[in-house]
């Protein structure tokens, strides 16, 4: 194929650097004299546009001598999702472009990502639920329920819990006393659709009441990249009184109280391929 | 058709033709000569995005294209923070004016919508308590707990667990999802009850679930709790020595929603490229 123009129009007043219209086998050029020199300040181009899906590949009308580049604007796009809610949300959009493998034919595949950008939190915000305050002394089962809150990625939550029970049988006579077989549960619930589950749990024992329990621990999940909710459960057993004598307590001998000590998350930086086909862009390819 | 045709002496498939009204370059693919390069036009026009029409520059032989991106525009509305959201670039609409002039407008406009989903989950993060003694201890008192209205444009069904906790003997406690157009109260609800027996026997752990769920057309989700406490026998002696309490809590809902409108777009621009 020949390079040399085949019509070249010059300035007659000045053929060096004044106006030029050339063309050639492969474009239609216009030059210019800016600031005394003659500069290309216009060519011939193909433009092909249109709408073309998310991550699909759309075939772009016409020809072109070399791979054309592409400009993306909005059509229906996304710009939040709700499960990463506690994140920073970037949406990237660019395209991949590959012959279709016909000469001179080219398609385009709108590519749309999402990044949520790392999150961590640590809190020292506590639950605290304290029997001692109710004035009230008996065996039974128990459970708190705990706070929902929102948490993302690897959670961290710190518990602690006290338990002491122990009395008089006024109704055996005063010299009878009792206490209880107690067994303490805590459960770390997650929601991450409408029914919570437990993800994690801890459990002690307490073969005497008399004997004051005091733990701490915690409870971990290494949850999804998404946001999701989590709460604490505490759930007390009790299998039943057991007399003894001679009474050594009275009904003071109560402490008993469960609390939440603090939680922290964190969610490493995550980016993911949007595939929805209900997506759409503009997209306008130019080139020769 | 007057027609100046510029061909490449070594292969004619490869030539330029100009024409009244018209310039393309040609070249040859495999063998056969194939228009890669027509003369265009374009033209940058400052549209409204409120849909109302403007009279593009130039003028075209052939109904131009239209490349729309927005330029003014809201991506989150935090009032449906629990919803996918997208932005919506409505269709550009050509309307011929005759003589190669159009008319231009984006119908619909750009507006900010909610993504429809079926089975999302809402979270709310419900915390609640209900007590049921009156002043002096005296008698019971019913509780009702009416908990929302939480945003979701175009809701038609939504199901939620509430888990409660209670050591109470002859406790009813109803819990009831519903969903309206307004932000006024349900009138109907989608419920499910359960009643505790009135047992005589040790207390037992009370850690309970119930399951609502209720179809319907609207824009808002609510919750109901409803308990009542009858006083049957002495064994209700406990429920006054333990302050006659329902812990509950709601994590949240299973919805669906379609596609809704939540932000209008009437102060946007659209910038237009249009190619003939």
């Amino acid at each position: 194929m020949s390079s040399n123009p085949f019509i070249t129009s010059y300035d007659k007043n000045d053929t060096v650097n004044g106006n030029m219209v050339k063309i050639t086998d492969g474009s239609l050029a216009l030059f210019n004299k800016c600031g005394n020199i003659r500069r290309e300040t216009s060519a011939l181009t193909r433009v092909s546009m249109g709408i073309a899906s998310i991550n699909a590949w759309t075939e772009l009308d016409g020809y072109f001598t070399q791979t054309p580049v592409v400009t993306l604007s909005p059509k229906v796009i996304p710009t939040y999702l709700s499960n990463k809610y506690l994140g920073t949300q970037k949406f990237n959009l660019t395209y991949q472009i590959a012959s279709t493998g016909v000469t001179g034919k080219y398609k385009i595949k709108p590519v749309l990502t999402r990044r949520a950008l790392a999150v961590s939190y640590a809190s020292s915000d506590v639950d605290i639920w304290d029997q001692t305050s109710h004035g009230v002394f008996y065996f039974t089962d128990f459970c708190v329920l705990g706070k929902w809150r929102p948490a993302v990625g690897s959670l961290n939550v710190n518990f602690a819990f006290d338990y002491l029970c122990g009395g008089q049988n006024t109704i055996m006579g005063t010299n009878i006393g009792y206490y209880s077989n107690v067994a303490h549960n805590i459960f770390l619930d997650v929601a991450s659709n409408y029914a919570p589950g437990a993800v994690a749990s801890a459990s002690y024992t307490q073969s005497n009441s008399r004997s004051e329990i005091n733990r701490s621990g915690t409870l971990s999940y290494s949850g999804p990249s998404t946001t999701y909710l989590w709460r604490l459960r505490y759930e007390r057993r009790s299998d039943g009184w057991v007399n003894s004598t001679p009474s050594p307590y009275n009904i003071g001998d109560y402490v008993d109280w469960f609390k939440q000590t603090g939680w922290s998350y964190s969610c490493a930086e995550a980016a993911e391929t949007l595939s929805d086909s209900n997506f759409k862009v503009f997209y306008l390819a130019v080139g020769r | 058709m007057a027609r100046i045709i510029c061909y490449d002496p070594e292969n004619h498939n490869n030539c330029i033709v100009l024409s009244e009204g018209a310039a393309g370059i040609y070249r040859d693919v495999d063998g056969k000569s194939q228009l890669f390069t027509p003369l265009q036009q374009s033209h940058i026009n400052v549209l409204s995005a409120n849909g109302e029409a403007a009279v593009l520059e130039g003028r075209y032989d052939n109904e131009p294209k239209v490349f729309l991106s927005p330029s003014n525009l809201q991506t989150y509305c935090k009032d449906a923070k629990w919803c996918n959201q997208k932005l919506v670039v409505g269709d550009a609409k050509l309307n011929a004016l005759g003589n190669g002039k159009y008319s231009l407008a984006v119908e619909n406009g750009i507006s900010l919508s909610t993504i429809a989903s079926n089975g999302a989950f809402y979270p709310v993060c419900i915390n609640g308590e209900q007590y049921f003694l009156n002043s002096d201890r005296t008698a019971f008192v019913d509780q009702t707990a009416v908990l929302g209205p939480y945003h979701i444009p175009g809701l038609t069904y939504a199901k939620a667990v509430l888990s409660g906790y209670s050591e109470l003997y002859g406790l009813t406690t109803v819990f009831g999802v519903g969903i309206t157009a307004s932000t006024s109260q349900p009138s109907s609800w989608g419920t499910a009850t359960r009643v505790t027996a009135n047992s005589t026997s040790v207390l037992n752990l009370s850690y309970f679930t119930l399951e609502a769920a209720q179809s319907g057309s609207g824009n808002y989700l609510w919750f109901l709790v409803q308990s009542s406490l009858a006083h049957v026998n002495d064994n209700d002696f406990f429920n006054f020595l333990y302050d006659a309490t329902l812990d509950y809590s709601i994590s949240g809902a299973y919805v669906n929603y379609s596609d809704q409108q939540i932000a209008s777009s009437s102060d946007a621009n659209a910038v237009v490229l249009e190619v003939g």
